[in-house]
């Protein structure tokens, strides 16, 4: 436990410095003794907040008045009340503030004075959740149970199931028996719920905290309302489950907790570590365990960390009879009756089963199970602590000081020291050193912890690299240990453009690295992240210049060591390991890239100066990223001062703030750090649903006195609903609030994937409406695709009951292209033929397709597009009308989506960007109405590099224009900085109608001159093939300009090296063992890739007809994914051997890949006359 | 000790089959294949339903013949059909295994539909204890009175075992178109 002695001296200005130093010899004395010398009385209370002092408050506080508050005089949570979800989870009455008591914290003027910096935490039944009913103050005496102290606070959610997901709703509340879920007729009648039914369970979250601990107790409890026995899970979903491809076996109905700690923690789990990205993924990827068990880490605790103060943590209560992993210990092995299984970490979120139901509940018969809620004060070590005494586990006070191991001064405050049970006779990971626990130092270098007597290992790391290990052994007496960390090299700059003016700039340290032989596979393709950095104990993962090495070459290979960012002052500072770099420095796509070599030893600092030049500056266009996070968001953390400096120092000039369901406004903290002359933004807001789709709408108004700032409820509510709302809050008007959809093919998180916009009509319908005429389709569309009034518009007519899509098209703009995501793009095409993988071919193999479709085709998977993209999509929606017979022109727009900065598992801001009009350069005198104008006009241009146009007459992009005659001339251009060609070259593509263009026809080289570039081109409509209009339709036409690049935009855009963990891969994890999951490889979207330049426009649709100047969408043939070969239209042009991808418009091919691919029974084969194989084979088609 | 052996596969239905009484309008067709391993028993059963409302009702109200969603999906739906199904096709059969308590796991059932033709197939494996060299092992089929279906019957031997004579023990061919008669009892013994 380490004391902030700082915060309490500030408190006390007043005292003098000699005194100061004498309070604070004597605070570490007090420190260093562990316990308390006075005895203070404790206390434990609950109660509904009244008034904003009695809250949390800190950066990630979202209590509000009406909210329960439970505190002692140790820690402070708060229940949410009943009421829409403030954070991205679904209902109220979960824990979304946690905090140790602050006595002379700084306050916070929206109530409080902590700092919270928790997300949100509820309990999980399988996946059902409480949709609280009430919320009550329960007297402790009244539980009647020994292990509460009746002088506890004690707090009572009591409410009914809730759907985490509305598409598993009806598997979900059979395996809970929340409601009476009607299997039967499901079978013989589908139809989509449309209410819960009647409730056959009552759920109670019950908040325990005693006086004097820092933790809370956690029951939850299932009780039986209904007057039959309950099996859990439901016997009639145990015989359906075959229809919806799922083997259930022995199951044990899971219950446990999911647990947003929030991005401002970092999460620490016994094993693992700090790497749970791929701690955790390759455990299912080496997992054979079967139902009933599921892939995960087994633990004894979750445990966070944080510079910050407070660190959060979860364990479970001993239970023999009822914990899941030790009941199932045949399959997870030695585990303890307190342990649990941490499934997954994604968006923020992650969750843990703890206990397993029991197979049946007699009515009025309740289960409860125990867990804890920890709050610590900064460090693993206080939430391992806490958890030590809960498990009645004996422990040992193990201290120390960690000194520099160049200079010997001892560390300041928060230095790492990781701490390993010791495997055998060596203390190295190759041993199986497991570690178990970690703490900071205080600002003198100090740290104390407590341990189970044995042998251990430590590690230490203060800025610089991780140390080796180093021996140590617990008994019964306090241990004392020296620890030496490795020194920290610095690299200071001076950034100045060229004026001379300091200017916020990007610095990049760049090193090399031998790449090392894989035992496995004797190529160099061992991934870097096994030598050359640990997450496992924190460090950052060093991107490596690309994702597509040669495995055969052992060239050394560059990699980031760091990034930072310099503010308007100019001055960037960054601590790196010692060794020999490249400093790069950058500003965006419009300066150039400066480089320096450096050579530092361990505690050396090396400075340096810089000067960019801005190389273009598109007259009349400002630069924008539309979609960007900070702390207001779960799953960032990145401090608003950071937020703005990382955006300035990428030569964005517009930022449009988008939390997730939190309104942020960026302008204070751009005044407070002097970026007003280079930066601008707008209130914006990201409205997260949790499976129906993310929305940006901006400009908006801020209510700087709610908790999340003005955002509003999503809740089961459909979409234009939805719309309405966010237009409504436009701080212009609601006609000048821009709509966009956000990463519209983005699995779960997508809407046109949760609404099942058809990838090739642009349409779309409910699941039930195109599902097969058979019960088992029906079945399947009425039970496993999201439902509620989210989705469906229910219509009941004459005894007849109609499914209506809730989709809305009334949205303004698309972000097709999001981050480095390239892989949502583009529908899925077929990949060249050689570089098919071993797995792919087979599967064409068994799937009996003897010849492998064309390169290029886009593939289906049954009547669906495989894996459709935002860019096709938008395509066509700009060939044919609305189902409403409504013409709708969607600007598209690209965005980082960033929530940090310079880390490789996200985007940099920025990258992509895009130019809109303004008429003027200067961000400064932007204003709201203004960008909105813009985007409403489509005067857009997406981009990742190089700055694009395009004219018509000099009408620009988003015009409708007439074609003179049948011809149009196009007016291109192009500017770029000249590191974003680098030693390559660009090309660019006339796209017409969702088709691209021959190159021999229109061109495609771009010569550029000192950066600059531009050409006409002259079309005739007439001309052009026949896929790009309907037959003896108008030859009315839109044109898109694309130019793309072959240099790799490293070190200034980072490879896509790490693929994002969407949530419902996260929930894969629990349905693998199910048999969901299943991909083939080669035959999916790769997530990783290196950078290219990329840039595309809005169209200009040109209208060919001399009595008109409305634009008639060009409606061409539909493909539709169909058996065997690709099913062409009979308008292919004929370009004799050749014919160019383009050309065959959106051919599409059924290739059977497996989406839900399940498991098969296995069936012993024997001889054909064997019964066995006669029935096998009977009448099979 | 006897058991007879009701089959179990009546208790497992999941709706019932409106009353038989015009059963006597059609001329249902039966097939019985009876395989005897030393450790188990395997047994299928495949039947026939004349063209006409009584297979059209079915088929329509479970959806037989029509695409089903994959593999896994039309065998549990066939399940479901079949173990409405399963009563008419088990009308007067009983099956016995002399000596012997047979473990029975959950039978298969398929549906399909052929020109008008409702048509079904059960199998289901009767576990047993190994059977040892000197022993002999005896199935029997048993038909009633009642509801008597025609069926074509063949039962012979699986892995190393061989049917023989059950008065003289001596090997002897499995017949390919036996028909099981009413109201009798047929026996067909088995070996190593």
């Amino acid at each position: 436990m380490v004391y902030d002695v700082t915060a309490r001296i500030r408190s006390l200005p007043w005292i003098p410095v000699v005194l100061l130093a004498a309070a604070m010899m004597t605070a570490f004395a007090v420190t260093l003794s562990a316990c308390q010398d006075v005895e203070e009385e404790s206390f434990a209370r609950a109660y509904q907040a009244t008034h904003r002092t009695q809250l949390i408050g800190g950066p990630g506080a979202l209590g509000e008045i009406g909210d329960w508050v439970i505190e002692n005089d140790e820690i402070r949570v708060v229940i949410q009340d009943i009421s829409f979800n403030r954070g991205t989870g679904l209902f109220g009455g979960s824990l979304i503030d946690a905090d140790v008591v602050r006595q002379d914290g700084e306050g916070d003027p929206f109530g409080g004075n902590g700092r919270d910096s928790f997300g949100e935490a509820f309990p999980a039944f399988f996946l059902e959740v409480i949709d609280p009913e009430e919320i009550v103050i329960v007297d402790a005496a009244d539980l009647d149970n020994p292990d509460i102290d009746d002088d506890s606070a004690v707090l009572e959610v009591r409410g009914r199931g809730g759907e985490f997901v509305t598409m598993l709703r009806f598997f979900n509340q059979a395996m809970v028996n929340a409601y009476d879920v009607d299997v039967g007729g499901l079978l013989s009648d589908p139809e989509l719920p449309d209410s819960d039914g009647e409730p056959l369970v009552q759920f109670t979250a019950r908040y325990i905290l005693e006086p004097g601990a820092s933790h809370i107790r956690l029951e939850t409890e299932m009780a039986n309302q209904h007057d039959e026995l309950l099996e859990f899970p439901h016997p009639d979903i145990v015989s359906l489950a075959p229809v919806l491809g799922v083997s259930l076996g022995d199951l044990v109905v899971p219950t446990g907790s999911a647990l947003g700690f929030g991005a401002m923690n970092d999460l620490f789990v016994p094993g693992i570590g700090y790497d749970i990205r791929f701690g955790l993924e390759d455990l299912y990827a080496t997992s054979d365990l079967e139902l009933p068990a599921i892939p995960g880490q087994v633990t004894d605790v979750l445990a966070t960390s944080s510079t910050d103060g407070v660190s959060y943590g979860f364990a479970s209560a001993p239970d023999p009879d009822n914990n899941f992993v030790s009941t199932l210990s045949d399959h997870y092995g030695d585990v303890d009756p307190h342990d649990m299984l941490f499934l997954f970490e994604a968006a923020g979120y992650g969750g843990a089963f703890t206990h397993g139901l029991p197979e049946e509940l007699e009515p009025e018969e309740t289960f409860t199970a125990v867990n804890y809620f920890v709050v610590g004060s900064g460090d693993v070590a206080s939430i391992r602590d806490e958890v030590y005494r809960l498990h009645d586990q004996e422990t040992t006070t193990v201290t120390g000081r960690v000194y520099d191991e160049t200079t010997g001064e001892a560390a300041g405050r928060h230095a790492n020291i990781f701490f390993y049970e010791k495997p055998g006779e060596h203390c190295h990971e190759s041993f199986g050193a497991e570690m178990v626990n970690q703490t900071f130092t205080n600002r003198d270098g100090y740290f104390e912890l407590q341990l189970p007597p044995g042998d251990y290992c430590f590690r230490s790391r203060d800025g610089g690299s991780t140390s080796g290990f180093s021996e140590f052994e617990v008994d019964d007496e306090t241990v004392n240990l020296t620890v030496n960390a490795p020194s920290a090299a610095r690299v200071e700059a001076m950034i100045v453009d060229q004026t001379g003016n300091p200017v916020p700039a990007k610095m990049t340290v760049v090193g090399e690295y031998e790449p090392r032989l894989n035992p496995e596979t004797d190529l160099y393709d061992l991934e870097p992240r096994h030598y050359l950095y640990d997450l496992s104990v924190g460090e950052r993962w060093r991107t490596s210049e690309s994702v597509d090495f040669d495995p055969e070459d052992d060239s050394p290979r560059r990699f980031i060591e760091n990034i930072e960012f310099s503010s308007a002052d100019g001055r960037a500072a960054v601590d790196v390991e010692p060794g020999d770099y490249t400093v790069y420095f950058s500003r965006g796509s419009e300066y150039d890239l400066v480089s320096k070599s450096i050579s530092v030893g361990p505690g050396q600092i090396a400075n340096l100066n810089a000067q960019l030049t801005r190389q273009i500056n598109p007259d009349g266009y400002l630069s924008a990223d539309y979609h960007l996070h900070a702390a207001g968001s779960i799953d960032s953390g990145l401090d608003y001062n950071d937020r703005v400096i990382s955006v300035a120092g990428e030569g964005v000039e517009v930022a449009v703030a988008t939390d997730h369901n939190y309104i942020s406004d960026y302008t204070p903290y751009i005044l407070r750090n002097n970026l007003q002359p280079f930066l601008r933004s707008i209130i914006g807001l990201e409205l997260t649903t949790m499976e129906a789709g993310h929305f940006n709408a901006f400009p908006l108004r801020q209510d700087i006195a709610s908790p999340n700032r003005g955002s509003v409820a999503w809740q089961n509510i459909p979409p234009q609903e939805i719309f309405d709302n966010l237009r409504e809050m436009g701080s212009v008007s609601p006609e000048d609030t821009i709509i966009q959809v956000n990463h519209p093919r983005d699995s779960i998180l997508g809407y046109f994937n949760q609404h099942y916009v058809d990838a090739l009509t642009g349409v779309a319908d409910l699941p039930v409406n195109t599902a097969g005429s058979g019960l088992v389709d029906q079945a399947f569309a009425a039970a496993l695709s999201p439902n509620g009034p989210a989705f469906v518009e229910t219509i009941e007519e004459d005894g007849e009951t109609e499914y209506l899509s809730a989709f809305s098209y009334d949205f303004d703009a698309i972000e097709i292209y999001n981050g480095k995501r390239m892989h949502l793009l583009h529908h899925f095409r077929m990949p060249p033929h050689d570089e098919l993988s071993q797995e792919a071919l087979d599967h064409f193999a068994e799937e009996g397709i003897d010849e492998l479709p064309a390169e290029g085709v886009i593939l289906c998977d049954d009547d669906e597009v495989a894996f459709p993209g935002g860019l096709d999509d938008w395509y066509n929606f700009l060939n044919y009308r609305s189902p409403d017979g409504e013409y709708r022109r969607y600007t598209a727009t690209g965005n980082s989506d960033s929530h940090h900065y310079g880390s490789p598992s996200d985007t940099e801001p920025g990258f992509p960007r895009n130019y809109f009009y303004a008429g003027h350069n200067d961000p400064h005198r932007l204003t709201p109405q203004a960008l909105s104008e813009a985007l409403q006009n489509h005067h857009n241009i997406v981009t990742n590099g190089p700055f694009i146009n395009m004219s018509v007459d000099g009408q620009p992009v988003g015009s409708t224009v007439s074609a003179d005659g049948d011809t149009v001339t196009l007016d291109l251009e192009v500017q770029v900085a000249d590191w974003i060609v680098g030693d390559g070259s660009l090309e660019y593509t006339i796209v017409a109608n969702g088709e691209r263009l021959d190159a021999d026809d229109v061109g495609s080289t771009i010569e550029l001159d000192d950066g600059q570039w531009s050409d006409s081109i002259t079309i005739d409509l007439d001309d052009l093939p026949d896929v790009h209009h309907a037959e003896g339709g108008e030859r009315d036409t839109w044109f898109v300009l694309e130019v793309e690049g072959d240099n790799n935009l490293f070190p200034v855009v980072q490879p896509a090296a790490i693929p994002p963990v969407p949530f419902d891969e996260a929930l894969g994890a629990i349905a693998e063992p199910f048999g969901f999951g299943d991909t083939v490889e080669g035959l999916v979207p790769d997530e990783t890739t290196d950078v290219y330049p990329l840039a595309f426009t809005n169209p200009i649709w040109v209208v060919d007809g001399d009595d008109r100047d409305e634009f008639e969408p060009p409606e061409p043939p539909h493909r539709s994914c169909e058996d065997g070969a690709a099913h062409r239209t009979q308008l292919i042009h004929d370009h004799g051997d050749h014919v160019h991808f383009g050309e065959q418009r959106l051919d599409a091919q059924n290739i059977p890949l497996g989406h839900d691919h399940h498991s098969l029974i296995k069936r012993d084969q024997g001889e054909l006359r064997d019964v066995r194989a006669i029935f096998d084979h009977w009448h099979l088609h | 000790m006897i058991t007879r052996l009701i089959p179990i596969l009546l208790l497992l239905l999941a709706i019932t089959w409106p009353a038989s009484a015009d059963a006597h309008d059609f001329d249902p067709e039966r097939q019985l294949l009876v395989q005897v391993f030393s450790e188990h028993v395997d047994i299928m059963i495949m039947y026939t339903e004349a063209p006409g409302v009584r297979s059209d009702l079915f088929s329509a109200k479970f959806g037989v013949g029509a695409p089903a969603g994959n593999a896994e999906a039309k065998e549990f739906f066939d399940n479901l059909a079949g173990r409405a199904f399963l009563p008419r096709m088990l009308d007067g059969l009983e099956f016995e295994v002399e000596g012997e308590a047979p473990r029975t796991g959950e039978p298969e059932l398929r549906l399909d539909e052929q020109e008008g033709r409702l048509m079904a197939a059960a199998f289901v494996r009767y576990e047993l204890d190994e059977l040892d060299d000197d022993e002999r092992r005896t199935f029997i089929v048993r038909t009633q009175d009642r509801s008597f279906i025609p069926t074509r019957t063949v039962v012979y031997a699986g892995d190393e075992l061989q049917l023989i004579d059950h008065d003289s023990g001596q090997p002897r061919l499995a017949p390919d178109d036996f028909q099981l008669t009413r109201n009798a009892e047929h026996r067909f013994s088995f070996t190593r």
